[in-house]
């Protein structure tokens, strides 16, 4: 890191035009710091990366490096992919996967923000019950989805108890400890002002809860969907995980690819609606 | 005591020649989201060796910019700084530096963090316990040593962070605002026992500071800054006497000179 | 999902008042001893208002009587609805009935031979898992040029739920412990690996200036700051990681029949209607869990004793 700008001259004071020089040629410190490469590289490598990924692919079976059922051809699994979608009865296992995570959802966060408002206003039931649900988010969902099976069947009911299930905890967790972030000086201002414990509640509290419970709710659309997708493993008449299975069953990889890709479609859709949602409920926090 | 250390001369103020610092010309433009921003001007500056400096300012006068510039962590835009006649391009290990906050890592002891130092120098750690119990001794934190800094209070921090300052004696301490965090009268008592420090090391000390008062009372010198862009006004002698106590305040000068500087500021 | 840095509040936002620099509230409460932060006075304000020590100390043992009557409450709740005949006894076994069935698996020798091989393919695929997540997350967080390149295929991967690979890795690795093994390390390596990056990248800007005021080299940095700092979070993915692991061979075993482990215990013993041994084998795998999760937290305390915030733990 070099301080001193070397100069033949001794240095002396700068003109007015040198010292616009001097400010126009003033870049980010991250751009001289990271320095030795042009900022477009790592750009252009990360554009470059995929059809690089898809040249190694399309060797690896070109020269048979790998066995066709484990990786079938590239063209084929893109054309799968059509394939896949516009089967007959694919709309109806993406609505019912949908649906199973969309209600699982619904359920298990309102049962989590419900439990968490409610345990946080009685710090006694908090202190009694938080340590025993906390451990009992530690417990693997998946090992309850054969006997949620057993009792409610194969069909929706089933994967939306897994689904709520798998994010009551998240969200029940992030509520209680967001809305105990309250500052000494934020309750201060409301005894001060008198106000009610409803207002309270509702001005101050939730308010203030808001970015953590956002954090659980994040949490919670990818353990829900695990859990729905799980549950349909275990058994299922119908759904996207079922029929990942069916693909697998009659060695169909290339459907399967097209599926899994399907899933983190789905998957990045969920997420980003819940960052918009957030960033329009929790405006006045910049995205972390 | 291992390591070369070389401790600071208390001699008169001489020539520039003898200077422990020198700065010459030096400009700092940074990038910001608005646009480049000169922070510095056309800095001309010498430090006398053994001499308490401070450099007084309102917030953008780019005083902690030429802090940082003269102790190596920032690149000059334009012009020169040396340190003992040699320019400087990095930091140096007979420059000490404390910030505004104590920067203590709370995974170590009070100890183990006032030894940082000596282990990243590579230097035996053993030789140097003892001293750094003295000096935690020295700045009243004897029985805190083998405590956390969370256990701490801001005051004992800083003091903390005093001492690791001194463990390895360098010639130089550059001080950015250390006791700004620190209520009024932890401020004075932490001003008071950093004279004491200065008188008896003989070190070479440059204060940043927004505090006119504190600045007066402190140094031999005053480097008064003023913002946008960030150019030495004017540099003042403080020619109250010395060893200073809080007494001083009581003299009619201290107050003469204080509002010069208000002067020069525009808050008079 | 990676968690925000503390802050020095605690949950209660009470931060102790700066006293005279002699004598600390903190200290005052208990003598430091050595490697054991003291206590710090960190109760809402309410229950500060409302009363000194005594009373909040009293809610404790109250607390802990409150879950033990609410657990005790629950069981004998479970013994009724089968009994009383509200659910189908044969879907909803007693306790009695699932303790019987725990000593007879037990017994037979299932429960120990499964309970080995559900253990061994998480216990390998965790530690594959966990330092392959480590080691590329520190890769990213050392060379933002790598990061840079792969951030869009971190963040597409990041979104896709990785349990959907588990048929296409059993159709890859067959039907023996390796697929198990191979799930649980698909699943188990995303967060450690997304909490190393941002445990190594947050922002440390004074502490860096007192690196760089000292020459410290770049070793020096990741070793004495970096790591440090990155420590709280990476232990929490450590701990995630270790369930996440446990979830993924169960999911594989599940998947597959002619496997062996608890979870495909589980799974047959659900298509047999054999509820009580099936019942039995679930609280096997939540005493696992929650021993793991006792075990994760007991060495967080001992390593991450500096935590400031607790509610940073899961």
């Amino acid at each position: 890191m070099t301080s001193v700008v070397d100069s033949p001259a001794p240095t002396r004071s700068l003109s007015q035009d040198e010292e616009e020089g001097l400010l126009a040629a003033a870049v980010p410190t991250d751009a001289v710091a990271g320095g030795r490469s042009p900022s477009w590289l790592p750009t252009l490598l990360s554009i470059l990366l995929a059809p690089a990924i898809v040249g190694l692919w399309i060797v690896a079976r070109q020269l048979d490096l790998v066995h066709d059922i484990l990786l079938p051809d590239f063209v084929p699994t893109v054309a799968a992919f059509w394939d896949v979608i516009t089967a007959d009865a694919f709309a109806m296992h993406l609505r019912r996967t949908v649906t199973e995570i969309v209600l699982g959802y619904g359920l298990g966060c309102t049962v989590g923000l419900g439990l968490g408002i409610g345990l946080s206003s009685f710090p006694l039931l908090r202190k009694a019950y938080f340590p025993l649900l906390a451990g009992f988010e530690a417990i693997p969902g998946i090992v309850l989805a054969p006997v949620i099976i057993t009792w409610l069947g194969f069909g929706m009911s089933g994967k939306m108890v897994q689904a709520a299930i798998a994010c009551f905890f998240p969200v029940f967790v992030t509520t209680l400890v967001g809305l105990s972030m309250v500052t000494d000086n934020e309750l201060r201002l409301m005894r001060v002002l008198k106000a009610s414990r409803w207002q309270t509640f509702r001005q101050l509290r939730i308010r203030s809860a808001l970015p953590a419970i956002f954090g659980g709710l994040k949490i919670a659309i990818t353990t829900a969907t695990i859990g729905a997708v799980v549950s349909e493993f275990v058994g299922a008449d119908a759904g996207l995980g079922f029929l990942l299975l069916r693909y697998k069953a009659s060695y169909e990889t290339e459907a399967m690819f097209a599926l899994i890709f399907i899933f983190g479609v789905i998957g990045s859709c969920s997420f980003l609606l819940l960052e918009l949602l957030e960033r329009k409920v929790v405006f006045w926090r910049s995205p972390s | 005591m291992t390591g070369d250390t070389s401790l600071g001369t208390s001699g008169s103020p001489t020539s520039s020649r003898d200077s422990v610092f020198e700065v010459s010309h030096l400009y700092k433009v940074f990038h910001t989201d608005s646009g480049p921003v000169m922070a510095l001007r056309d800095i001309n500056l010498d430090v006398r060796p053994g001499e308490f400096l401070s450099f007084v300012g309102p917030s953008g006068c780019g005083k902690s910019t030429l802090l940082n510039v003269i102790a190596g962590l920032l690149p000059a835009s334009h012009g020169e700084v040396s340190f003992k006649g040699q320019p400087v391009k990095e930091p140096s290990r007979d420059i000490g530096m404390m910030f505004q906050t104590s920067v203590l890592f709370p995974w170590r002891t009070v100890l183990e963090n006032v030894l940082m130092p000596i282990e990243i120098f590579g230097w035996d750690k053993k030789a140097y316990k003892d001293r750094a119990v003295e000096l935690l001794a020295a700045v009243g934190l004897e029985s805190f040593v083998e405590a956390y800094p969370a256990q701490l209070s801001g005051g004992m921090q800083q003091r903390a962070s005093l001492a690791r300052v001194l463990l390895y004696d360098p010639a130089v301490l550059l001080l950015d605002e250390p006791f700004g965090a620190l209520d009024e009268f932890t401020r004075e008592n932490m001003n008071l026992e950093l004279l004491k420090i200065w008188s008896a090391t003989g070190k070479t000390v440059i204060f940043v500071t927004h505090n006119i008062n504190e600045a007066v009372f402190l140094s031999d010198r005053v480097v008064v800054m003023t913002p946008r862009p960030g150019e030495v006004a004017k540099v003042l002698d403080v020619d109250l006497p010395r060893p200073r106590s809080l007494q001083v305040m009581k003299d009619a000068r201290f107050g003469e000179q204080v509002f010069e500087i208000r002067e020069l500021l525009g808050v008079a | 999902m990676s968690h925000e840095h503390g802050t020095p509040d605690g949950p209660g936002g009470v931060r102790p008042a700066e006293a005279w620099p002699e004598t600390p509230i903190r200290v005052v409460l208990s003598e430091p001893a050595r490697g054991v932060p003291g206590p710090r006075v960190m109760d809402e304000l309410e229950e500060r208002l409302l009363g000194s020590a005594p009373a909040a100390a009293s809610k404790r043992p109250t607390a802990l009587l409150v879950s033990l009557g609410t657990c005790l409450a629950l069981l004998l709740g479970w013994y009724a609805l089968p009994h009383l005949g509200l659910v189908n006894p044969l879907l909803l076994p007693d306790p009695i009935q699932v303790t019987r069935g725990l000593w007879l698996l037990i017994e037979g020798g299932f429960l120990p031979r499964h309970f080995k091989v559900t253990l061994t393919e998480v216990g390998i695929g965790f530690v594959i898992g966990a330092t392959a997540g480590f080691v590329l997350g520190t890769l990213l967080a050392l060379s933002p040029f790598l990061r840079k390149i792969l951030s869009p295929y971190i963040l597409a991967l990041q979104s896709l739920p990785k349990v959907v690979l588990a048929p296409l890795i059993i159709g890859w690795l067959g039907f023996g412990v390796e697929s198990k093994i191979a799930t649980a390390v698909a699943i188990c390596f995303f967060p450690l690996m997304i909490n190393t990056l941002v445990g190594l990248t947050l922002p440390t800007d004074e502490p860096m200036k007192l690196m760089s005021s000292l020459g410290a080299s770049r070793w020096q940095v990741y070793r004495k700051l970096r790591l440090p700092t990155a420590a709280p979070l990476i232990f929490v993915g450590v701990k995630h990681s270790a369930l996440l692991a446990f979830t993924g061979a169960l999911v594989a075993e599940i998947l597959v029949g002619s496997s062996e482990g608890l979870g495909r215990l589980v799974a047959t013993y659900n298509q047999q209607i054999r509820m009580e041994l099936a019942f039995a084998v679930v609280v096997i795998v939540a005493a696992m869990a929650v021993a793991a999760v006792m075990f994760f937290d007991y060495l967080d305390r001992k390593l991450i004793f500096w935590r400031e915030d607790k509610a940073g733990v899961r």
